[in-house]
């Protein structure tokens, strides 16, 4: 893991400083500044530096989260890492909806293989990946806001102050546990449900079931076509044809089937929830959710630099860590590999 | 033999090619007697399926009109009828109306009073080029990158495969957003201060040549998706030629004093072709769809630009009421765009699947010749 | 009447499986017919592609689509005396006697055990799956399998995973599994040919003295004539989905009736004896592809006569239990 942080600085650097022709135009953007502030800021920054000092400024600067924005003097990792929880709340969402959608589809599919089912898995599968999403998002809001009004569209249902405040206490008073609880609780709706305020849960999921919803739609046909193919892979197998020579009953023969079809896929679902977080940039524009999504989107139409530095410092760090995460689990799900 | 139209159609494209060959190197019909036939044999299962069928359908629809719909379209796509006509101005977005409409289009306009319909054609020669650029380009790179890493294996692979690990590792997006970003600086620079250049890729695109920060806009665009494109690409390859070389023919055409590149060519990349033909095929959708979403985002070209993924963008300040024909509009040609490739990479997989191809053999009755 | 003997396990006739495949039928088993008694080793030889893996499983509904048992019978005595055809049977009837009554070992125990099962799970899945015992019961009776078919450690091994295990140990695991409910047949499909030559001969021992201790049947499919001198009673020869030839082992070795199988005896060299040229059986496996009548070797036969091409042959008696499909020793 740690090369593909060291990978995620070296490229963060490589487009901060070194591909624009003019890096202080850059972080300035279009704002006209008199030459002593260019001036100061480019020393500032260390532009006219060395690499090395630059490099070694840049990630001082992103790991300590004092990245500033030169016109605007904003800590800007701060600002992303405080929308950071609303963008897991979409993509948890998201995540549930793809699975909900997705494995009982597939699963249907290899059982019926050839079927009317299995062919209309194949075209929503076919649908799924030739459908721009954001289309599909404004086709939802359509039928779904417009129409029948059965969703919020703004702002995102938060627990009260007084509850961030007892779940602070909490992890300064219990040690492992504390700080488990309170990382979970900054996912807005966990925090409201760990106190007991279910209207802010019920509030998020009127709020956030269209998205996730509609994510699922994407990703969905996918899934079951990945889950399809694994089962029927893992029903053809020499062990499910022993299974079967043995006199187990149907039953068994599925747990086995399942169990081997299920290991590839644990891959897939984790890397599918990391192109989740990173993908909500449209879907938070669409759906106007305040995540880092929609901040990394403001930044690009304001032509925002250091902001787009932040962002996809921040989202090449969670893709990393996830696909870590992913090789754990699947250590986890299949005895052949230990480390 | 079938009696599909399409079979027959592109049967007789071929057999007029393999004509035109035997004219000019006479005997070549003999010697690459097995290869045509099994170029038929795909042409065949291609064509019999229903996804191929179809998908061909839509591929040549967007061809067409990616060839032909700038001269189709029959309004300019850098004229705003609000400037030329100040009382529209309120009025647009006009809602479509079949008939009757008073001299406003029967699709709809956008909020500058342009057709839609019209944009929409003029869209696809941007969508296309963009995503065969792309995706020809980084197929380009990857390959030439995963035949080296694999041919000379050693250093060279260890270093090359770390580096195309790395770029695997990143979401493709966010990336390709920072880049499109940077490079459009380094990028409008070189396009001013180039006029020749700046006026050939003005004619690739349709575009007016004096609007150079916009050619610039889709130039870093696409030149930020082929820095992310490329890897997949890299990798399989490698894989194939790692493969290929445990063969011995390899070693055999080394012995026998075949330069390295004759040797990367001739023979590992023929073995190569039909898995990069599907990811190929496939990538031409995605890429369609990706450069769809960074314009979206605002990362592409700026109106007048008819590419469809700023249209919708555009619209989106409008949504839902007052601009929801123009999201159905462009919205259906983007997917038809995607459908239509996925389906011919899907028939196209089928289709060269080995496994298939034999028991289609015998049931095709193919013949090559005379 | 029965239609068995009396000490006699299987009995199968006119057994024929087809596929129906997009290149047309395959004719993989035609009119096979079997015989298994009490306490004998019955070899099937043949190439591959003969039909011999397809003909047993046939016998108890191990055959998927586009498989399907076109016809015949496979008279089974079981445990309690009942006779039955396996191919009449329901679906789950026949699991039941699968496991349970008739027992599989195969070819490949890297790909037969399931990997995310301990070595103990299978065994135990089995036990339960036809025998009503409890939990701790069944892992105890699989902790002495394990020492039964000599894997030292049974304990320890019994919760390994099959990548812990060596191959020679994963083979002893599934032996394990199909005499965990003290079957009347163990049939046994190429149980040694993925194995070292060392541990071919240990596993060969253990069936045998397990079919001894067991009173099992014992059908053994194998391309190897090496093991079918070492353990078999008696022989049946396989060619192109069809019975050529049966009879017992000497007579097999000593004066085989059909050419092929004398041309598979010669084909095996003798390592006490010095050669130029190692034998060969001229020309290719049949395409088993929408057959017709006639002998299926006829094509690579040094005998073939005209007759060969056109006619099947009959089953021909030309000695005690002793049984040929060959025009040349029909009786004018």
């Amino acid at each position: 893991m740690v090369p593909s942080v060291i990978g995620a600085l070296l490229i963060t650097y490589l487009i901060a400083y070194v591909i624009p022709t003019d890096p202080v135009r850059a972080w300035v953007g279009e704002k006209l500044l008199n030459p002593e502030t260019l001036e100061s800021l480019r020393k500032k920054y260390k532009f006219d530096a060395p690499w090395y000092e630059q490099f070694t400024y840049l990630v001082a600067q992103l790991l300590s989260g004092k990245l500033e924005d030169p016109t605007r003097g904003v800590p800007v990792v701060a600002q992303v890492a405080e929308r950071f929880p609303v963008t897991v709340e979409v993509a948890i969402f998201g995540f549930l909806f793809t699975v909900a959608i997705g494995i009982p589809l597939g699963v249907l599919a290899a059982a019926k293989r050839d079927s009317v089912i299995d062919l209309a898995v194949r075209v929503f599968a076919l649908f799924g990946s030739s459908m721009p999403s954001f289309v599909l998002y404004y086709y939802l809001i359509l039928l779904f806001y417009v129409q029948t009004q059965a969703t919020l569209m703004a702002g995102v249902p938060t627990p009260s102050y007084a509850c961030m405040l007892k779940l602070a206490s909490f992890k300064d008073q219990v040690p492992v546990i504390g700080a488990i609880a309170w990382t979970v609780g900054q996912v807005p709706m966990f925090g409201a449900a760990m106190c007991g305020e279910y209207s802010v849960v019920a509030d998020t999921i009127a709020r956030m079931w269209l998205p996730g919803f509609a994510l699922g739609v994407l990703a969905g046909g996918f899934i079951a076509r990945v889950v399809r193919n694994s089962l029927l892979d893992a029903l053809s197998s020499d062990s499910v044809l022993f299974a079967k020579a043995r006199g187990l009953s149907s039953a068994r023969i599925w747990r086995h089937a399942l169990k081997n079809g299920f290991a590839p896929i644990v891959t897939i679902l984790g890397l599918h929830f990391a192109g989740l977080l990173t993908g909500a940039i449209i879907a938070e524009t669409v759906f106007n959710i305040p995540g880092v999504g929609r901040y990394i989107y403001q930044g690009i139409r304001r032509l925002n630099f250091p902001v787009i530095i932040a962002g996809t410092f921040l989202f090449s760090i969670v893709y990393v860590v996830a696909n870590f995460v992913v090789d754990i689990i699947y250590a986890l799900v299949d005895p052949r590999v230990r480390y | 033999m079938s009696l599909n139209p399409l079979f027959k159609l592109s049967e007789l494209a071929l057999d007029g090619y393999v004509k035109v060959r035997e004219k000019l190197s006479p005997g070549w019909l003999d010697k690459n007697r097995s290869k045509i036939l099994e170029w038929k044999l795909t042409l065949y299962a291609l064509t019999a399926s229903k996804t191929g069928s179809s998908g061909i359908l839509l591929v040549s629809i967007t061809l067409f009109l990616a060839a032909f719909g700038p001269a189709l379209a029959w309004e300019p796509y850098d004229v705003y009828p609000v400037l030329v006509n100040p009382e529209l101005a309120g009025k647009c977005p006009y809602p479509p109306c079949i008939g009757g409409c008073r001299g406003m289009p029967a699709a709809g306009t956008d909020v500058f009073g342009r057709d839609v319909l019209s944009l929409v054609v003029r869209g696809f020669r941007i969508s296309l080029v963009m995503s065969a650029v792309i995706v020809v380009a980084s197929a380009a790179l990857g390959v030439a990158i995963g035949l080296v890493s694999g041919y000379y294996g050693g250093a060279i692979d260890e270093a090359l495969m770390r580096f195309t690990d790395i770029m695997l590792a990143f979401p493709g997006l966010v990336l390709a957003i920072a880049f499109s970003l940077t490079l459009r600086f380094s990028i409008r620079s070189l396009l001013l201060s180039n006029p020749a250049l700046t006026g050939f890729f003005a004619a690739l695109f349709a575009l007016n040549p004096s609007d150079a920060p916009n050619i610039a806009n889709i130039l870093s665009l696409f030149l930020a998706l082929i820095l992310v494109w490329w890897p997949p690409y890299a990798r399989v390859v490698r894989g194939s030629v790692l493969t290929v070389r445990e063969q011995g023919f390899v070693e055999a055409a080394k012995a026998l004093g075949l330069s390295t590149t004759r040797v990367l060519l001739k023979h590992i990349l023929p073995n190569v072709m039909s898995p990069l033909l599907v990811m190929v095929t496939f990538d031409f959708a995605t890429a369609t769809l990706s450069s769809a979403t960074l314009s979206f985002l605002g990362l592409g070209p700026q109106p007048p630009v008819p590419d469809l993924g700023l249209i919708i963008s555009m619209a989106g300040e409008y949504f839902p009421e007052r601009s929801w024909w123009v999201v159905v509009e462009a919205g259906a040609a983007l997917l038809l765009m995607s459908l239509g490739w996925n389906l011919l990479g899907d028939a196209l997989r089928d289709a060269l699947d080995p496994r298939s191809r034999r028991s289609m053999e015998v049931r095709a009755k193919l013949k090559v010749g005379a | 009447m029965s239609g068995l003997e009396e000490r006699q396990v299987l009995k199968a006739r006119n057994v024929t499986v087809r596929f129906y495949t997009y290149a047309g039928v395959v004719h993989a088993v035609t009119d096979a017919y079997l015989d298994v008694y009490e306490g004998e080793t019955v070899a099937i030889v043949g190439e591959t592609g003969s039909g011999k893996s397809v003909f047993t499983r046939a016998l108890t509904g191990l055959i998927e689509p586009p498989g399907k048992i076109e016809s015949g019978s496979a008279l089974f005595r079981r445990r309690n005396g009942d006779v039955v055809d396996l191919l009449k049977l329901s679906r789950e009837d026949l699991r039941r006697v699968r496991g349970d009554e008739i027992s599989y070992v195969f070819q490949d125990p890297s790909s037969a055990l399931d990997p995310l099962y301990t070595a103990a799970d299978h065994i135990v899945e089995t036990i339960l799956a036809h025998r009503g015992a409890s939990k701790e019961e069944a892992f105890s009776e699989a902790i002495q399998l394990l020492r039964d078919v000599a894997i030292p450690n049974p304990e320890l091994r019994a919760k390994n995973y099959p990548h812990e295990l060596s191959g020679g140990q994963k083979q002893r695991v599934v032996i394990a599994t199909a005499i965990a409910n003290k079957p009347r047949l163990l049939i046994a499909d190429e149980p040694t040919t993925n194995l070292d030559v060392t541990v071919q001969a240990q596993i060969l021992d253990l069936l045998a003295s397990l079919k001894g201790r067991y009173g099992m049947g014992m059908l053994l499919i194998t391309h190897n004539l090496g093991v079918v001198a070492e353990v078999a009673d008696r022989v049946y020869v396989m060619y192109g989905g069809r019975m050529v030839e049966s009879a017992d082992v000497f007579t097999i070795f000593e004066s085989p009736a059909h050419p092929y199988t004398a041309m598979l005896l010669k084909s095996v060299p003798d390592p006490t004896r010095k050669i130029d040229k190692l034998e060969s059986i001229p020309g290719t496996v049949p395409d088993l592809i929408d057959v017709g009548p006639g002998c299926l070797f006829a094509p690579r036969c040094p005998f073939a006569k005209d007759l060969c091409q056109r006619q099947t042959p009959p089953a021909i008696e030309v000695g005690d239990r002793h049984v040929v499909h060959c025009w040349l020793h029909a009786k004018r």
